[in-house]
Parts: C-alpha cells; structure tokens; sequence
C-alpha cells in the first residue's frame, strides 16, 4: 500500500513559500505560477482472462483485487516564470500505472500495455515527460516565442493548430513565432516541428504512441484598417508512421513539401450595420497517400459570415462550401488532431460519427442561420436556428452512399434570474439521401440545463441530454437507437458539490458496458463529490461508470472510451 | 522491473524540488496583446493602475454564458473606482465569427478580446478550465484566480474586488 498513500500524500502537498527564488540573476524577483492536475484512477476492467496475482507479491495494493483491475495515476505539472515581458513556461506530464501485473504460465504479464516499444521509458508501467516549453518575450513591436506554440490563421482553413484541453487534444508546434505590430500591419510567422500531446488527463492510457514529426510552417500578413485584409501560406510536410523512430524532423525542411495552401481573408465591421467576414483557402496537395496516387490535386475551401442586430434580434449567417478539404487531415487523424479544417456550422453537442464526417466533409455546402431576440439583454434570449447542408462526399467514415441533404432546425432558450437559470436546446436533423433506396437518417435531440436555489446556499442542478436516431440503409449502422446523458448535482453551499450521473443508451454498436445491469441492458451510474475549498483549488472523487461516445468541442471530435471505476482528482493553481 | 516504488521516490523527489521552488509574491500577471472583437489591439498594460478581472471564457461554455451578465454588472458599476473586466473568448479560429453576436445579444459592455490561436490562455491557464477568472491589482500582480462558475460565486468575486479596489493595492 506505500505506494498509494505516497501518490495521495503527494497530491495533497500544498506549495511551499519562497522569495527572490531566482537571487540577483536575469530573474531576480521573477514570479511563478504552478498549475498542478493529478488523478488517481481504479479501473474496474470486467476481464476473466486466466492468470494470477501473486499473493502478496510486488503486483498486489489490495488483497483479493481482480487480476485485471489496476490502478493508474496521472499529473501534470504547469510552470510559468514571469517577469515584465518575459514568460518561460514547462509542462510536465506523468502517468503511473499499479497492479498492473499478474503471472500466467510463470511469466510476468501486463493487464495493460502503457506505451508501444518505439517509446522509451526507464520504468515499465510509468512514463514521464517534458510535454511541453516555451520562451516567449515581448518587444513593444515583436512578440517572440521559441519552443512549444500554437498557430492559427483566419477561420483555420489553412492553419489551426490549438490547445484543446476540453477533448485531452494538445497538438502545439514545437519551434518559433513571431508577430510583427508595425501600425496596423501584423504579420506572424510560425514554423516547427509538431508536438502532440501524448499522456492524456481524462482518459485511460494505453499504448502510448510516439510523438510523430510533422512540419509546419507559415506566415500571413494582416492589415486593420476600415476594413481588415489578410493574405497567408502554409505548407506542410508530414512523417510517415513507418519512419519511426529513425527519422529526424529536421529532414523535413529539405525535402519535397506534402500540401501547400495559400488564403485571403476580409473583415469588415459596423458596415450598414453589419459585419461581414470572407475567407478563400486553395490546397495544393502533392503526396500520394493525399492525391489517390496522382502527382497532384487541388482543393478549395470558402468560409463567410454575416452578422445583423436590428434592435433586440441578433442575427448570424454562415456559409461555407469546399471541394478535397479534408485531405489535408490524412496524416493526423490517425492521432486523433487536426492541422486545419472549415468551421462545421453545426451544433457541436449532436455531432455523431456520421455528423462528424458530414459536416467535416471533403465535399460539402450549406449555411446555418441562428436568430436570437434578446426580451431581457443577458437574461431572457429565446433563438431559432436552420442549417442546411449538402454533403457530396460518400468516401471513408460517411454513412451516406449518394449525396445528401442535410437539414437541421433548432430551437432554444437561455434565461436566469437570481440564482435561478435554464438554458435549453432541442432540435431534428434529416439527413436524406439523393438515392431515395437510402432512405434517410434523422436524430431528435434535447439538452438541457436547469439550475435552481433550495434554501440558503443550497442549490439544485439538473443536466439533460436526450438524443433518438433512426437510420437509413447504410453499412455501419442499421439498428435505430436512443442514448442520454443526464446527471443531478445538489451544490451545498460554495464549497461542495454532490453530483449523481446517469448515461443510457440501446445502441447495439456501443464500445462500453453500463454499471447498473440490475435497472436494465447499458444503464450507467456514477457519484461525485467536488470540493471546492478555495477558488484556486478543487477536489474530485468520483466512483461509477460512464458511457463511450464522441465528443466535439471547437470544432474538432474526438472518440471517447467509456470507464468504470474509481477517480480522485485534484486541480490547483499555486 | 523497477518497482513502483521506485518511481514514486523518484516522482516525489521531483515534485517536491519544484513545490519548493515556488514564489508567492504577488505574481506579475503575464503581458500579453491581442485584437478586440472590433479588430483593435488591446495589451493588459494598457489597463496598468486600475484592478483587472481578466475573465476567460468560449461560446460553448454554459456556466461562462451564466457568469457573463454578473461580470457585465460588476464592470459598469465599479469602472468609476478603477475597475475592468478584459474578457477574452478562448474559441479557436473556427468559431470566431459566433463571439461578437454572443456579446451584442447580451448587451454587454466590457472589452472582448480574441485569442484564437490560444497562446494566451495557455499562458494564464494551462488546464483550460473554464471559465477562469484572474483578479489582477493595480501594479499588474496577480491577486486570486477563481477557476469554475455556480450561480452565486459572482458575490464572492465582487467582494474581493472591492476589498482589492478599498485597499488602494
């Protein structure tokens, strides 16, 4: 048990005090922030696979543990030196996993591989790294970062590489930006080699992967003036998976580029009372794996949005069309990120692995128009919204065999007073195949949050998420289905939070096994309790299930495995 | 195999060198520019010599939009005192064009700025979690940071801002 009760002694450290840590150097009186995430996590697996633990051998934390049940506990350590302009920053990330060993036939075995062989680790069920650093150091015309950085440019058609922690994806880009303020001219150049993210915080890891080398580089100039013109390029060279680990990213610059895209952008604001965005991007791809075995293919994505505010309405027009866009992900969806990619239009919580593929298509028009009427400004905004969409890509992970039109009213509503809040979005989408022995798919969903006060500081939450799919004639999915994600959560007072967790779903294809097979088939449950004692410090225990499923956030979608378990979490900034 | 206890010693000695080594003074809030929602740059050291709620949020948080109205109120009622609230929308690239008739439709008046590219979050709030608010004082020292929003944490964040804008630091 040493082991455990040093990881919980760890987390609950609290920093130490110390001043002019730095002494009379170049950072005397520099100032530091630590972020500190760690968790501690059992993992109930359900395996009966033979084998055994020793008894009280080096394998075992708790007598009578299932073989293949096993602890894991993840960190993650953020370090931020600041002074004046000056920032340095390091990341280090860390898992560790315990009982994860058992004896089959007399050999020492593991439940679960950590990392694949290419990754090199002094320790067999533990893995740390220097995820990411950076330098970055502000002139009055230049700001410079060297190391681990991000890079975006325009509506991201030609270049989005960013942190998104809210789906465990952090691709940055490891080598130097600049942005150059000279008036109302900005121009940024990035270039380096890829860094992904490889210990994630939220979900089992397994089989960790080899970062792989992609270059990128870009620079774009920007003007602002009455109206904001921007021109970019971006080129791109990938690694090839059966590089690893012999490659060295450094080859990338001198050799012949994968893709090429070049872009435009105008903005303009308060014109007629609108403001008006346009966005043109043309790829030009040269690698094999992206050209169908051609020396060469273009592809062309547009991007342009209106928005209006006649008196209490608030009006947004989107609209986009694009031909070979994706393309440019064929070497990174593999990991799991993307380079770059249009905005989807559409409403991210109902992106379903069919969705993701049709609104991230290679083909694909449409708009979304979105009208709010804000009855009380930041109180009561009641909003419809459409979208229609024509997706002609029936390659890959697309359900659809023919063309298709693809429609999606919404409706919904935000309002609070006091304490008291909801804030509700229902809607139906059609996705209806041109070849009408397709038929069409169609989901009907509901999310919803409500929040209100008991009495005192007690306070109630409630969290609905209710999604029906039936589905046409297509390969990956014919059984229709319903799934929903709900939970309750009673906050007492400021400082604890008791959640109580509920996921169902029918879908025969689900990649997960509910917790609560007494209620019925796939019903999952989970408890939670958030301690919060101060703002910069929270504390989680959660013990149950949840359901596997896809998850979308910022546009990009990521595959999430289900768990059953046990997690305690701590998140703190120092 | 090394054994587990090894790497917790190991893990330990490491955490604890970099817990040691932490300052606590007041930290200097990272400078940083970016453009507002109508295109115009926007540094945190424009903003020295009055107390800054620095207030990171994205247009798909529901708890960010639930804050918002209270962080408006707040900026309109203390501005007088010295007080601003930089709000800055964490949303990357592709969902820029939502953020501004987000701000119009709740008639919100604080400074809205966009960082796309997420470098300045990253700097600020490595974790992400949102929203995250950094109360900064009037020689740009980080105060508190406040991670997360309930309906009620508004009268905890006020309190300390007119502690913070009463005690002239």
């Amino acid at each position: 048990m040493t082991p455990t009760f040093a990881v919980l002694a760890l987390m609950g450290a609290g920093p130490a005090h110390a001043y002019e840590l730095w002494g009379t150097g170049p950072l005397a009186n520099a100032s530091v922030q630590l972020t500190v995430d760690t968790e501690f996590r059992y993992h109930k697996t359900g395996l009966e696979n033979p084998g055994q633990r020793l008894k009280n051998g080096p394998f075992e934390l708790i007598p009578g543990m299932p073989v293949h049940d096993y602890f894991e506990q993840v960190g993650r350590f953020n370090l931020q030196v600041s002074k004046e302009d000056l920032s340095i920053g390091l990341q280090l990330d860390e898992v560790a996993l315990f009982s994860n060993r058992y004896v089959l036939d007399g050999e020492e075995q593991a439940s679960v591989p950590l990392y694949e062989p290419q990754v090199q680790s002094p320790f067999d069920d533990s893995y740390f790294l220097l995820e990411k650093m950076f330098v970055s150091q502000k002139w009055d015309t230049v700001d410079l970062t060297v190391g681990d950085t991000y890079g975006s440019f325009g509506r991201g058609l030609a270049l989005n590489i960013v942190k998104n922690t809210d789906i465990d994806v952090d691709t940055s880009i490891r080598g130097a930006k600049g942005i150059f303020r000279l008036g109302d001219f900005d121009i940024t150049a990035i270039t380096g080699i890829t860094n992904k993210q490889q210990i994630s915080q939220d979900n089992p890891n397994v089989a960790i992967s080899p970062n792989i080398d992609h270059m990128v580089s870009g620079m774009r100039a920007e003007w602002f003036g009455p109206v904001t013109l921007g021109a970019h390029a971006v080129v791109y060279k990938f690694a090839r998976p059966t590089e690893i680990p012999l490659a060295v990213p450094v080859q990338r610059y001198g050799s012949d580029l994968d893709t090429s895209v070049i872009g435009a952008n105008f903005e303009v604001n308060g014109l007629a009372g609108l403001d008006i965005y346009g966005e043109y991007a043309h790829y030009d791809y040269r690698a094999e794996e992206m050209t169908d075995g051609k020396a060469q293919l273009p592809g062309w994505a547009a991007y342009g949005s209106v928005a209006a505010y006649p008196g209490s309405f608030v009006v947004l027009l989107e609209g986009k069309a694009s031909k070979d866009t994706e393309r440019i992900t064929t070497f990174t969806t593999p990991e799991g990120w993307e380079p770059a990619s249009i905005p989807t239009l559409e409403y991210e919580r109902v992106i379903t692995e069919d969705g993701a593929a049709a609104v991230n298509s290679n083909d694909v028009m449409g708009a979304r128009i979105r009208i709010d009427y804000a009855v009380i400004p930041g109180s009561l905004t009641p909003y419809v919204a459409a979208t229609y969409l024509l997706d002609e890509d029936t390659e890959g992970l697309h359900f659809n065999d023919s063309a298709e039109d693809i429609l999606h009213p919404m409706t919904g509503i935000e309002w609070q007073k006091n304490h008291w809040a909801v804030q509700l979005n229902a809607g139906h989408r059609v996705d209806k195949r041109r070849d009408a022995k397709e038929g069409s798919d169609r989901m009907t969903h509901m999310d919803a949050t409500i929040h209100f006060p008991l009495f005192g500081e007690e306070a109630l939450e409630i969290d609905l998420d209710i999604k029906k799919f039936e589905w046409g004639i297509n390969e990956q999915q014919q059984e229709d289905f319903a799934e929903m994600a709900n939970a309750l959560a009673w906050h007492r007072g400021e400082k604890w939070i008791f959640v109580l967790y509920q996921d169902w779903t029918d879908n025969p294809l689900i990649q997960s096994e509910g917790n609560l097979g007494f209620i019925g088939k796939n019903f999952y449950g989970a408890l939670e309790a958030q301690y919060k004692p101060s703002g910069n410090l929270t504390w989680k225990a959660f013990y149950g299930a949840y359901k596997a499923g896809i998850r979308c956030s910022g546009g990009q979608c990521r595959s999430l495995p289900g768990f059953e378990g046990a997690r305690v979490s701590l998140s703190g900034v120092f | 195999m090394r054994t587990m206890n090894q790497y917790i010693s190991r893990l330990s000695v490491f955490c604890g060198v970099l817990f040691a080594g932490i300052a606590h003074a007041g930290e200097t809030a990272p400078e940083f520019s970016l453009r507002d929602i109508n295109g115009q740059e926007v540094s945190l050291s424009d903003y020295k010599g009055k107390v800054v709620l620095v207030n990171f949020w994205a247009t798909w948080c529901g708890p960010c939009k639930l804050e918002m109205p209270h962080l408006d109120k707040m900026d309109r009622e203390l501005e007088e005192k010295g007080f601003e609230v930089i709000s800055i929308s964490t949303d990357d690239a592709r969902a820029a064009s939502k953020v501004k008739p987000l701000i119009k439709r709740g008639g919100y008046g604080f400074t809205v700025l966009l960082d796309k590219d997420t470098a300045v979050v990253s700097k600020y709030n490595p974790a992400k979690t949102l929203p995250y608010n950094v109360l900064i004082n009037r020689t740009g020292g980080i105060h508190k940071v406040f991670q997360g929003y309930n309906p009620g944490d508004e009268v905890e964040l006020r309190k300390e801002v007119e502690d913070l804008l009463g005690s002239g630091s």
